[in-house]
């Protein structure tokens, strides 16, 4: 995929982020859209492409967010690098299940990260 | 494992720490601009070539949720609508009996040369939300007057939030169930002083109301001269009390008198 398609479709998931899945939340959390694409692409793409859709999606959200600009893009980062150690060097097998462990594995990492960083508020 | 293999991984593995250097650096770089405000300006542009675009999305999204919300809450529309017909009902009596109050003031304050002031208005500009999360979005900005820390209400005075960023064509306005400092407020209509606080940003809470002090269910609340904000918004109605743990004190679950996920204008005073 070039990389403005990718461009495009982050913007894209970027307004979706922002206008549609806040109405589908439960208790106030919902689904972290551009998160989740940045963890797939960890599986599909190599590391540079996954690191620039990662850092491009965690910018994104940045510009939008009321948290201190750049903390997010860290967080982005590093919930990459778990999902990408999980799945390339802990279960290198191409395994559906190790896929979803893997993804979730960086879901619940941002999650504890986020959390760690509202008790620091 | 040959030496061949282990040097490729120890290249990957600097290549890949250098990566991940360089996309920090350049977000530290971008922290700072931000910092010293130099990316407000492709900030704003970035926001206003995508408003038309967010704004029918959330219609779209607002409409389709509000339809669901619906068929899902006919029965608590039922029991809703028997209890404000009664609340309006005696609405309608206190109104009756305000009208003779504010006649009589009124032939008193003539009788006594006094100017009679009218109630002082605030200046307003109307928006509309484009977008939600944990800060919301709309549709003016700067060029219309806003600035930061300015209050957000809805129709009938009812404190929305407040700005937390403008930009020339839009601004963002942190909703009341997120502030994270404690405001000032005042129950009515015992004018009891309390601390409003968020809790699981779901519902607000009120703090250090004493025992003694008389506060019932359905009690209004508004903001105090103490607050940031312009005394007299009414922030909601106490829809359950506890008392705390030494018994000395009690607290209050704040109900909000309007949706804000399911509001579509707001109105921001301009100081």
């Amino acid at each position: 995929m070039k990389v403005y398609w990718i461009i495009i479709l982050l913007i894209f998931a970027f307004i979706i982020q922002i206008t549609i899945l806040p109405f589908l939340g439960i208790f106030n959390n919902y689904f972290n859209l551009l998160l989740f694409i940045s963890l797939i692409s960890v599986i599909i793409y190599p590391v540079k492409r996954f690191l620039f859709i990662t850092w491009f999606s965690s910018l994104l959200l940045s510009l939008y967010s009321n948290i201190f600009f750049g903390v997010l893009i860290v967080f982005f980062i590093l919930s990459s690098l778990v999902t990408y150690i999980l799945y390339k060097k802990l279960f290198p097998q191409t395994n559906f299940i190790f896929i979803i462990l893997s993804i979730l594995a960086g879901l619940l990492s941002f999650e504890i990260l986020n959390m760690l960083l509202q008790y620091a508020i | 494992m040959s030496k061949a293999k282990k040097q490729a991984l120890l290249i990957f593995k600097m290549k890949l720490l250098k990566l991940i250097l360089i996309l920090i650096i350049i977000s530290f770089f971008l922290s700072f601009l931000n910092y010293i405000n130099w990316l407000n300006a492709p900030k704003s542009w970035f926001f206003t070539a995508l408003s038309p675009f967010q704004k029918s999305f959330y219609f779209i999204a607002r409409k389709v949720s509000g339809f669901f919300r619906t068929i899902g809450s006919i029965s608590k529309i039922n029991q809703e609508n028997n209890y404000l017909q009664k609340e309006n009902q005696e609405l309608l009596n206190k109104l009756i009996l305000q009208e003779q109050i504010r006649q009589e003031n009124q032939a008193l304050h003539k009788q006594l040369n006094l100017i009679y002031e009218t109630e002082k208005k605030h200046k307003l500009v109307f928006a509309n939300i484009i977008s939600q999360g944990d800060i919301y979005m709309i549709d003016k900005g700067a060029l219309h007057g806003l600035q930061s820390n300015m209050t957000v209400i809805a129709p009938g005075n009812i404190l929305i939030g407040k700005i937390v960023e403008v930009m020339n064509n839009t601004s963002k306005f942190l909703p009341i169930m997120n502030f994270s400092d404690n405001t000032q407020v005042l129950i009515l209509p015992s004018r009891t002083k309390a601390y409003v606080r968020q809790k699981h940003e779901t519902s607000l809470v009120l703090d250090f109301i004493l025992e003694k002090e008389k506060v019932e269910l359905n009690n209004l609340i508004i903001t105090s001269q103490l607050s940031d904000f312009q005394p007299g918004l009414i922030i909601g109605k106490i829809s359950k009390l506890e008392k705390t743990d030494n018994q000395l004190e009690q607290k209050a679950i704040i109900n909000t008198l309007v949706n804000i996920k399911t509001l579509e204008k707001v109105f921001i005073i301009l100081k």
